[in-house]
């Protein structure tokens, strides 16, 4: 590389290279939020990316049908005084926790019922696509029934009509 | 890529040619605001690029598969493409598990000995033992293993991403995302929507990849097959081929067209005097599907359906030759549009041997057979026996579609592939290379 323009890009490229080296994250190397959330739109969603959907949603609604107080989900942004804090905090939830299970078991017992409500509809659900399926499966056989007894019908036919005229034909031979 | 790239290396470079002096500060000046700006990777494409335009080296391309260590037909159409810029660009093939040069020669005759093969492991799979990187297995839970491809692909002038999969995120300054089919949906971490170009098979893909990621599409190329072939030259016999993967799920509809060919040699046996089904196919061992046909044409008392598994190329080819008629209903009885054909390869194999295709009418079947004039397309079985009928009592008609038929596989040739990727790629080099003030790259 003669040029000197060029030996100062390819000096600046490696420079800029090790810089991005010491980047860790994307979104840092290019200054933006690369990451977004999607909600699907079921109306959109065919039978396959339902059925999917439907167990997804399930399994995370089946997590969280019993509620418990978890004292390890509390955190503190305190430096010193958090761990004191927090220690004191967790304890007392362990000391409520029968208070509060007594507060959430009409609502525990309301999820349940809910969860088995949905799996029960998903069930009746599954049974009538079953049948449905069969039903179409029956009409397709009837289908190509019917069009091969037409073929047979209209090969048969024909046969006939060649029959006919040869009988025609010897008819009038014998005549004359 | 933004048309404000373009305009600050034209400014650079007419600076730089009148001031040469102040070269340096003044490159360092724009590199160091781009950085604040943009980011840091904006600044090293800019870099990137001035050396392109300045003609100081060759432009670089690399193209990224996940499965590009497996054989498969998406894996062939991305490597043709490399295979056919391999003397404009400089490429590297980014791959996640080894793979090597004779292994590409092998499974498709391609010659890649001019582009170089760089494997990136991706941890998280490597941990998982996969053989095969699944792209659902990644969760919002995880960090996305991908940002390892994301990264490699910011040292390169292009980009191309080739996998059935969107979560790479590009950072060349030209990327383009070659999509088969937009399999999934967006969620976590879909970046589909950030490639500059995106290249799509078939017009069935670009119908979906409107549908699904509500994007634009941008230049339609058409993968090929090897219709350069020895047609013509044996006689055709009375068989009816099908050839298609025995997927586990069915997904190919051998049962449904086992089952119709079966209906048929009951009901009307004089129709099918003579006549022979055959149903060739890959498949992996054990296969249940597989043996749920065998199970179902054992029990029919007249021995002319057969199946040919895991077959020979040359074996094939002589069955293609032989062949009146080909059966395809991939799609059919499916909501799914994942599960209709996208584009249909075998289908177009089987024309350049003059075999008629009876199809399903859906799909990416629908640009290669036209109705009545080089085959049939179907909706349903009863139709395609009723299609088949035709054919069988009427051989003049069976001249005409396969004579139409051969010519229309010509369309999918190799060299037509090739000149339409090199005017795709030539014309983005080009405004690569050549910064206009009102650039649309």
């Amino acid at each position: 590389m003669e040029n000197p323009l060029g030996k100062e890009v390819q000096s600046l490229k490696e420079d800029w290279a090790r810089k991005k080296e010491e980047v860790q994250n994307i979104s840092d190397l290019v200054r933006e939020k690369i990451d977004r959330h999607f909600q699907p739109d079921l109306q959109e969603l065919s039978e396959r990316e339902l059925e999917l959907f439907i167990q997804e949603k399930m399994a995370t609604f089946k997590q969280y049908i019993h509620i418990h107080p978890d004292p390890m989900a509390l955190t503190s942004h305190r430096k010193i005084l958090g761990r004191p804090i927090l220690f004191l905090k967790r304890k007392f939830i362990k000391l409520i926790r029968f208070y509060f299970q007594l507060i959430t078991s009409r609502q525990t017992q309301f999820n349940e019922n809910s969860a088995l409500l949905l799996e029960a509809i998903i069930i009746r659900l599954k049974r009538n696509r079953q049948e449905l399926q069969e039903i179409q499966e029956r009409i397709c056989r009837l289908e190509e029934t019917i069009v091969l007894l037409l073929a047979r019908l209209k090969g048969l036919k024909e046969e006939q009509h060649k029959q006919e005229s040869r009988s025609a034909n010897e008819i009038t031979t014998r005549k004359q | 890529m933004k048309t404000a790239d373009d305009l600050r290396i034209l400014e650079l470079t007419q600076k730089l040619k009148r001031d040469p002096s102040r070269a340096r500060q003044m490159l360092r000046q724009t590199i160091e605001k781009i950085a604040i700006e943009s980011g840091i990777q904006a600044s090293f494409n800019l870099l990137l690029r001035m050396e392109v335009v300045l003609g100081l080296r060759r432009p670089t391309l690399a193209l990224y598969d996940h499965a590009i260590h497996f054989i498969g037909g998406a894996q062939k159409y991305g490597l043709t493409i490399a295979a056919t810029l391999q003397d404009v660009f400089d490429i590297t093939i980014l791959a996640n598990k080894d793979v090597r040069h004779e292994d590409f020669h092998e499974w498709y005759g391609l010659d890649l000995s001019r582009c170089h093969i760089k494997v990136l492991k991706l941890p998280f799979y490597e941990k998982r033992k996969a053989i095969h990187l699944d792209p659902t297995q990644v969760t919002i839970k995880e960090p996305n293993p991908f940002h390892r491809i994301s990264r490699e692909s910011g040292n390169y002038d292009i980009f191309i991403n080739n996998s059935m999969n969107e979560m790479v995120f590009p950072l060349a300054n030209v990327s383009v995302l070659v999509c088969h089919f937009p399999e999934r949906r967006p969620r976590t971490y879909f970046y589909a929507d950030r490639y500059n170009y995106i290249v799509y098979n078939s017009r069935y893909t670009l119908e979906w990849i409107g549908k699904k990621w509500k994007i634009p599409s941008h230049e339609h190329i058409y993968p090929y097959v090897e219709t350069a072939t020895s047609a013509g030259q044996k006689p055709k016999k009375k068989l009816l081929l099908s050839v298609a993967r025995f997927e586990v799920g069915g997904t190919k509809r051998q049962k449904e067209m086992v089952e119709s060919f079966l209906t048929l040699d009951t009901l009307y046996p004089e129709a099918t005097e003579g006549w022979k089904f055959i149903l060739a196919g890959g498949s992996d061992p054990e296969n249940p599907y597989l043996s749920f046909l065998e199970n179902l044409i054992r029990q029919h008392p007249r021995q002319n359906v057969e199946l040919r598994v895991n077959i020979s190329a040359a074996e094939l080819d002589s069955l293609y030759e032989e062949a009146t008629i080909f059966w395809h209903l991939c799609g059919i009885v499916h909501d799914d549009p994942s599960a209709v054909e996208h584009f249909g390869m075998t289908t177009i194999e089987a024309m350049a041997h003059g075999a008629v295709p009876i199809v399903y009418d859906g799909g990416g079947l629908r640009e290669i057979v036209d109705e009545g004039v080089n085959g049939f397309r179907v909706k349903s079985q009863a139709m395609l026996l009723e299609r088949t009928l035709e054919l069988f009592s009427d051989r003049n008609l069976v001249g005409q579609l396969s004579q139409a038929a051969r010519k229309k596989a010509q369309e999918f040739s190799r060299e037509k592939f090739e000149a339409r990727v090199r005017a795709f790629f030539e014309r983005l080099l080009n405004q690569y290379a050549n910064p206009q003030r009102n650039s649309s790259l």
